[in-house]
């Protein structure tokens, strides 16, 4: 009796596994962001435009990117300021551009530019990459916006403005 | 001394046997010898339920009583505690939590809001004397929500003669620096006996073992190892009065529960160097917190005749819940409001429930059950955050069951269910609109137990089982903070819809106690959050998740073997694995608990118990969209208890020491897994308890 209900059991547990194994396993790896510029702690000067550069791969296909803009003033995230805003507005953006189709590109442009009247101070920038099964990552960077910042076309003088390549 | 042998075996046996096709449904009588107290054993509703069901006494809760009544549980195989930052933490049965598993309270289903991930549990865990745990779809006998299954907290058991009786409990908990009080005084009188109870906690920031933890690449300290504001309290007062003559039986319960406790600061937000650095206290509360209250007040009536028995149960519960944070938005340009302009978030739910219930018993071979139930539910909102509407519900469902033993050998039970509901959504703001919705849906369970000879036992069941989608379900729209992530609802959706069949095993014998019990559930509907790949215009939200209808398949099993090594040694053995699989995303569902095994070595004697175990885990590589795969690890755990009696009374001290190796690990089911964050290192909690 014994060994009975032993191999029924077995038996069971049995099917359940090839169950198991009849499924096909999706895609649950994240995309990879390597994002060159900008670096963490750069400050970037406003009313110029931003220098963007990055990696971004999956192991099947890449979906989309954003660009995500916002402050931090007071060390806590996207808080409305609402004193010293008379002359200039917290700056934010949010832009995403189509991946689909590759598996991995590099990404180079100045598409984004911080406008005159940006308000001066801490903020993020984020950058959200999807691949086409829906995974997500994310990169976040502590930038400052300033007046008074280093002027990236000095930087990269060599540098031109291509865009995707690969 | 045989006498007493066989009665603690008889003791064992109707503890541990599941009263399922339950024939001899009047009241047994079991003695506790060192007391010489005669008392009647509670029945709870899975007397005439056929599913799984674990039975869980008071002195197993005490004794692995952790941060919370999950924590006890969670030593139940096929029971995991979800925890939710640290200090509390919701029930998941193989698989299923949140919303899909009922907590049931002296036969009255708690309603917080179990739906939200960061919400715990609002019952006063010192006021737990046994639990029953029913594992699969026990949506027959609790309506709606009780898809995964359901955990139904005991009565307190009434003693027979006049006694004074009381209880006063101190316990310390090392990991948060925990204090926690609790004192009980019953009196019963004749026919009247009234307990009350109140219990208070504090506890201060929780140790982890890491000095500073990896989110996206980002490597943040954990200052002095202790997670910035974790620390809380709970209050809470019960209060229980019963009376019974021949034919009637009345029992009042009123509780309140009152919980403080902060938000961990790197989970508000996207945690960075600034908000970890220490406040230089471990015991503030401070922003972002959460608070809630809950107030339950219900009555039981029973009136029973030879054959028959009438029950009539009558519940209202206040659930208040808020939290607090600096204002701060997602949507632009929204000003703080003017009143309490940190008050993130309000929610205040408020149900009446009522049931009743007729039993008849013609014969030693059939039992009849026939029931209606019906619950109305209100829920409120307010703060300047918004995760879901306002809205009413309303739930009507009717029942019938019948238990049929022709035999000693077999015995077999069958159930169907009713319901009907209405659900009515409020509109806010312009993104989210009202909706009105009607559904009905019934439930099925039929099952059979065959014990061929004495020890043995085989159970089968197959069972239906159905969900209404809750109000976040159908309605949200909005970032899910702590989630980071902008979560939207579906207002098109069907229920939920699930067939289980399961089949359990156990062998009863001197030495040996083992039970095997493996599952198949099958859902045609199966609502989970699906990723969209649309980017969300709110602002730190990345992108859309959307509540998706689709078909689920789970599966797995427990299994639980102890076995008596010499004299009062003892081995045990216990294992629990799940697969899940939702087959439009091709990946398992969201927080899929991994394989789990415990090795357990103790010694138990009458006045003294000793454990050592080893908990080991599995790697869970098994996951869903954007969950990330956990390592896995082995914690080791060593406990016991002394009782000290003194004359009529007792003294008793438990040690219980988990993850004694202080060995770093992540939880698969902690909601802060997210960012990385480390569980709790090593932590000795220590109880001493004086019963009169």
């Amino acid at each position: 009796m014994g060994k009975n209900i032993f191999f029924y059991v077995l038996s069971v547990v049995l099917c359940f596994s090839f169950y198991a194994c009849s499924e096909d396993d999706a895609d649950t790896t994240k995309p990879v962001i390597m994002l060159d510029e900008p670096e963490d702690g750069d400050s970037l000067r406003i009313g110029e435009s931003v220098h963007f550069e990055a990696d971004f791969s999956d192991d099947e296909a890449l979906g989309s990117y954003l660009i995500e803009i916002h402050n931090n003033f007071d060390g806590h995230n996207h808080k409305v300021s609402s004193t010293r805003a008379e002359e200039t507005v917290p700056f934010s953006l949010k832009k995403s551009y189509d991946l689909s189709n590759l598996r991995n590109t590099h990404v180079h442009h100045h598409d984004i530019v911080i406008p005159e009247n940006a308000t001066p101070g801490a903020y993020h920038l984020v950058v959200y990459c999807t691949d086409a099964a829906g995974n997500q990552s994310m990169v976040a960077r502590d930038i400052i916006l300033s007046l008074d910042a280093e002027s990236h076309h000095h930087h990269h003088d060599g540098d031109d403005d291509d865009d995707d390549h690969e | 001394m045989r006498i007493k042998h066989t009665i603690w075996v008889v003791l064992l046996v109707c503890l541990s046997s599941l009263t399922v096709c339950a024939q001899n449904i009047d009241l047994a009588d079991t003695f506790q010898l060192e007391e010489i107290v005669v008392a009647g054993v509670r029945k709870p509703v899975t007397e005439v339920a056929v599913l799984p069901a674990v039975n869980i006494a008071s002195e197993e809760i005490n004794l692995h009583m952790g941060h919370s009544l999950m924590d006890a549980l969670s030593h139940t195989e096929g029971v995991q505690a979800m925890d939710i930052g640290v200090g509390f933490s919701k029930p998941m049965i193989r698989g299923l939590g949140f919303q899909r598993v009922v907590v049931s309270d002296n036969g009255v289903k708690q309603e917080g809001q179990q739906w939200g991930a960061d919400h715990g549990l609002e019952i006063d865990a010192f006021h737990v004397d046994g639990v029953v745990v029913i594992k699969g779809p026990a949506s027959v006998l609790y309506g709606s929500d009780a898809m995964g299954g359901a955990i139904e907290i005991l009565p307190p058991i009434i003693p027979y003669q006049d006694t004074l009786s009381g209880e006063i409990l101190f316990q310390h908990q090392s990991v948060c620096s925990g204090l926690s009080g609790s004192a009980m005084l019953a009196i019963k009188h004749k026919r009247v006996y009234s307990q009350i109870r109140y219990t208070e906690r504090h506890w201060g920031d929780y140790r982890v073992p890491a000095d500073s933890f990896t989110y996206l690449s980002m490597r943040l300290p954990i200052p002095d190892r202790h997670l910035k504001n974790t620390a809380g309290m709970e209050r809470s007062g019960n209060c229980l009065l019963t009376f019974r003559n021949k034919r009637y039986e009345g029992r009042l319960n009123i509780s309140d529960n009152y919980q403080k406790a902060g938000f961990f600061s790197g989970a508000h937000g996207i945690p960075n160097n600034s908000n970890m650095q220490s406040d230089g206290d471990k015991w503030n509360i401070d922003l972002p917190y959460s608070l809630v209250n809950h107030l339950k007040v219900s009555s039981t009536n029973k009136w029973t005749s030879e054959k028959t028995q009438m029950m009539f149960v009558m519940a209202y519960q206040k659930n208040h819940r808020e939290e607090w944070s600096k204002f701060h938005t997602h949507v632009i340009g929204q000003q703080a409001p003017a009143v309490d302009p940190d008050k993130e978030l309000m929610l205040d739910l408020q149900t009446i429930s009522a049931k009743l219930q007729f039993r008849y018993t013609p014969s030693d071979l059939w039992e009849h059950y026939a029931g209606i139930s019906t619950s109305f539910q209100n829920n409120e909102i307010g703060g300047y955050s918004f995760l879901i509407p306002a809205y009413r519900r309303k739930e009507y469902g009717a029942y019938y069951l019948v238990n049929y033993k022709p035999s000693d050998v077999w015995a077999f039970n069958a159930s169907a269910r009713y319901d009907i509901s209405h659900i009515h959504t409020e509109a806010h703001g312009q993104d989210v609109g009202e909706v009105e919705r009607d559904y009905h849906d019934y439930s099925l369970a039929v099952g059979a137990v065959f014990t061929p000879k004495d020890g043995h036992e085989w159970r089968g069941s197959i069972g239906r089982a159905y969900r209404l989608p809750s109000a976040n379900e159908l309605t949200s729209n909005g970032v899910h903070h702590g989630a980071f992530r902008h979560e939207l609802g579906d207002s098109t959706l069907v229920g939920e819809q699930g067939w289980q069949a399961d089949l359990s095993y156990s062998l009863r014998k001197k030495r040996v106690d083992m039970s095997i019990s493996p599952f198949f559930s099958y859902y045609p509907h199966f609502i989970s959050l699906h990723p969209t790949g649309q980017w969300s215009m709110l602002p730190d939200a990345g992108q859309i998740y959307q509540y998706v209808d689709a078909p689920a398949t789970f599966f797995g099993g427990e299994v639980r073997v102890k076995v008596k090594l010499v004299r009062d040694l003892h081995y045990e053995f216990s294992g629990e694995y799940v697969h899940t699989y939702d087959h439009d995303s091709h990946t398992a569902t969201p927080f899929s608990p991994p394989a789990t095994m415990r090795n357990t070595i103790s010694w138990e004697r009458k006045r003294w118990q000793a454990y050592a175990e080893c908990q080991s885990v599995a790697t869970q590589t098994r996951v869903c969209h954007n969950e990330d795969e956990t390592p896995g690890y082995n914690l080791l755990n060593v406990g016991g208890k002394v009782e000290f009696p003194v004359s009529s009374r007792k003294l008793s001290l438990h040690v219980n020491a988990r993850n004694l190796l202080n060995t770093y690990h992540l939880n698969h089911l902690n909601f802060y897994r997210k960012i990385d964050l480390p569980e709790a290192g090593v932590d000795i909690q220590s109880t001493i308890r004086f019963t009169f």
